[in-house]
């Protein structure tokens, strides 16, 4: 643990340690809008600013002072600001090729001034440390510019929460409140200043605005309120920042690379195990739909055997396709399901698993009866778009699909639709002797309707089931003394409701 | 009419780069009014709007809100902008946006009050947003998206409530929700003008129409107002939508 022990006992190191931790709040914090805004390109040029900032106060000051050259820097951030906006608006340059002219030419001449400083002057400027910033660099003063940045940005965030949140979201409508917008886009600008030259020593001109946009898109992909995403994107900014200058430390390298390559691996973490949006959960999601539909096939496959009065489990294996450890995984959870009885080689459905597997049926065949009815596809195209269907299709939208097509009883292919498997639906042959129903008012046709009608059986109207046999069921409605038999087939096809 | 004019628009001519996007128009419009905004693109229908918002510092003519000029008179009118012009991947909930509303209301250091959280959920609940409250603004429906906006206008305490084809990308039962809401809302009082593309519903929707087309083509009573005639001046004579009005 020598890098612990440098950062406890030596000065330099826990200065850049504070100064990392302060700069990755302050970055992260401000980041949130320079990213929301689309302003990423924005956040580049003021990092770019501060290199003539630096000169001109050289120039002016005539010698090398922290707090001359944060205010040069500052100054030469804000000229910055106001020249792209007034190339912006004045000349026909498109917006962003107008913010990369600015921005090239202040660092091109901070770059030459510094060559000339260090070169003429007598005094030992060093590029590189401007560019990737300095572990070694950070003076007490600097500190002191860091902490007051700091301060200042988050205070300035907390007051005008309200006019950066209005204005980032929607401008014309904050304009229309009466928010100053073009004012807090200046203060924006001004903070954002403060924020680059004051990470100046840490991590550099170049790498300034991976602080700016990194943490603030990580937060983003982990929480959808601004306040926790500002908060969290702070967060993000100050341990990357002091993970970095350890590296750096370790390394022996810049910190400003050090800090870059830690915020963009936590934003990868973020971008594969984002419990929303990542691909973890995404391609997690995937393979439960899979691992679903065969096991929905499992049963249909089983049941489609049953009704051929086929029971050979080698024959389903045959069938579905399956490696074997898929095949024994599925009749294991089958079993566990209840919804599978296995005796020797012989498989059976249980009545929940026929209700399962019918409920596929049921979706596969009204699925192709819509696409022939009401999109007019031909019969061979709708096999694999139902395939696929029946596995998505919930039990509302196949009411509804039912109701829109009045309620079919065969499907394009000639084979019967089952009936609606669950819920509050009952078929009048459900019912057991001596138990009370009431006539549903939705039956599946106008033909059972009329049926219905000729009996005098109204929708609410209760009857109680007195017989049933194999082919036959008689009943009477109650109060009435008259029994009506029905034959089996047609008392499937009438709904009831149990009373 | 015979009610006091909310707006009143006079000799109003706006141009950008040396092209007349308005030019010379007229309105008085009165309160509680619902009124369609009518015209091709291009007409100017937008920048009218921007007019009456205050946004618009180089104009000639006068545009006078409640008999104050348009930018002292924000706090009083509420915009809800297109739908495609917001980032409905914004990190705000329900909440956040509604409570937009009370802003102008706001001091430069006041924080959201009380009685501005009450006035916030109050509105959240009349546009019947409750169980959404927290929720992100991008999972929403099309529908919910604008009563959003509309629960913000009323957290506003506007009374001018400007919309910009409020009804595109939403489904046949929300627009009628949404215009039986904004009817609730003109019949407490309040003005709205709605920027509006579909000819066919123009009678039901609207008591007042402005038809625009650079200059003002009509202004009044919708029944007056919606004529072949009008409309012909408004789209030109090969409009494709004539052909709608001819199945009316």
């Amino acid at each position: 643990m020598d890098w612990l022990n440098i950062i406890i006992t030596e000065p330099w190191a826990y200065r850049a340690a504070i100064a990392a931790i302060l700069v990755g709040i302050m970055c992260g914090v401000l980041g949130c809008f320079v990213v929301l805004r689309q302003m990423a390109l924005i956040g580049d040029a003021l990092s770019h600013a501060v290199l003539p900032g630096v000169v001109l106060a050289f120039v002016v000051v005539g010698g090398y002072d922290d707090w001359s050259f944060f205010v040069g820097s500052v100054l030469a951030g804000l000229a910055t600001a106001w020249a792209i906006t007034w190339i912006q608006t004045n000349i026909p340059t498109k917006s962003d090729a107008a913010v990369g002219i600015v921005f090239t030419f202040m660092f091109a001449i901070g770059v030459m001034g510094i060559s000339w400083i260090s070169q003429t002057q007598g005094v030992h400027l060093d590029l590189k440390d401007f560019l990737f910033g300095n572990v070694l660099g950070v003076s007490n003063t600097d500190l002191e510019i860091v902490g007051i940045s700091t301060v200042l940005i988050i205070c300035g965030i907390i007051v005008f929460y309200r006019f950066l949140f209005a204005s980032t979201f929607q401008e014309v409508v904050a304009q229309t409140m009466g928010i100053p917008v073009r004012y807090v886009h200046y203060f924006l600008m001004l903070m954002l200043s403060f924020a680059v030259v004051s990470s100046l020593k840490t991590v550099g001109v170049i790498l300034v605005v991976s602080l700016l946009i990194t943490p603030a898109s990580t937060a983003l992909l982990l929480t959808n309120r601004l306040p926790s995403v500002i908060f969290l994107s702070g967060i993000i900014g100050s341990l990357s920042g002091v993970v970095g200058i350890v590296l750096a430390i370790v390394f022996q390298t810049t910190p400003g690379p050090a800090i870059t390559v830690v915020l963009t691996i936590v934003y990868m973490f973020a971008a594969v195990f984002s419990p929303n949006s990542g691909f973890a959960i995404r391609w997690f999601r995937k393979f439960r739909r899979n691992k679903k539909t065969e096991f929905e096939d499992f049963l249909k496959q089983t049941l489609k055997l049953n009704e051929n009065k086929t029971f050979q489990l080698h024959k389903l294996k045959q069938r579905l396709g399956f490696t074997s450890f898929w095949f024994l995984f599925y009749k294991k959870f089958a079993l566990r399901r209840k919804t599978i009885t296995i005796v020797g080689d012989k498989i059976e459905l249980t009545p929940l698993g026929k209700k399962m597997a019918l409920k596929l049926v049921r979706a596969h065949r009204l699925w192709e009866t819509y696409l022939v009815n009401k999109l007019g596809l031909s019969q061979e195209q709708i096999h694999e778009d139902a395939e696929r269907y029946e596995h998505l299709l919930t039990e509302d939208i196949l009411d509804e699909v039912d109701e829109m097509l009045g309620y079919p009883i065969i499907d394009p292919h000639g084979s019967p639709i089952p009936l609606k498997q669950n819920g509050s639906f009952f078929t009048l042959a459900n019912i057991s002797v001596d138990e009370n129903a009431l006539i549903s008012e939705n039956q599946v046709s106008d033909y059972v309707n009329a049926f219905l009608w000729k009996y005098k059986l109204m929708p609410n109207s209760e009857i109680v089931i007195v017989e049933k046999s194999k082919e036959s069921l008689s009943f009477k409605l109650l109060g009435s003394t008259e029994i009506i038999t029905f034959n089996r087939v047609m008392a499937e096809k009438i709904h009831v409701l149990k009373a | 009419m015979g009610r006091e004019s909310v707006i009143s628009i006079k000799n109003l001519s706006v141009t950008y780069d040396r092209k007349k996007a308005i030019s010379n128009v007229y309105l008085e419009i009165g309160s509680g009014n619902i009124v369609g905004v009518l015209g091709p693109n291009g007409a100017g229908k937008s920048t009218l709007f921007k007019a009456v918002l205050g946004l618009i510092d180089d104009f000639v003519g006068e545009v006078k809100v409640n008999g104050e000029k348009a930018s002292a008179s924000l706090k009083k009118i509420a915009y809800v902008p297109q739908k495609n012009e917001v980032d409905w991947s914004f990190p705000a909930t329900v909440y956040d946006v509604v409570s937009m509303g009370r802003y102008p209301h706001l001091g430069l250091f006041d924080g959201i009050g009380k009685k501005d959280k009450e006035i916030i959920n109050q509105a959240i609940e009349e546009m019947g947003m409750s169980a959404f409250r927290d929720r992100q603004i991008g999972a929403l429906s099309g529908g919910q998206q604008q009563r959003v906006f509309l629960a913000r206008a009323l957290c506003q305490e506007a009374e001018i409530i400007l919309l910009d084809e409020p009804f595109v990308g939403v489904d046949a039962l929300t627009e009628t929700r949404i215009i039986q809401l904004l009817k609730k809302l003109s019949a407490q009082d309040k003005t709205i003008l709605v920027i509006h593309h579909d000819l066919s519903t123009v009678f039901d929707y609207f008591e007042e129409l402005v038809l625009l087309n650079q200059r003002l083509v009509a202004y009044g009573k919708t029944d007056l107002v919606f004529t072949e005639d009008n409309l012909k001046h408004a789209f030109g004579g090969q409009s494709p939508i004539l052909h709608k009005l001819e199945n009316l």
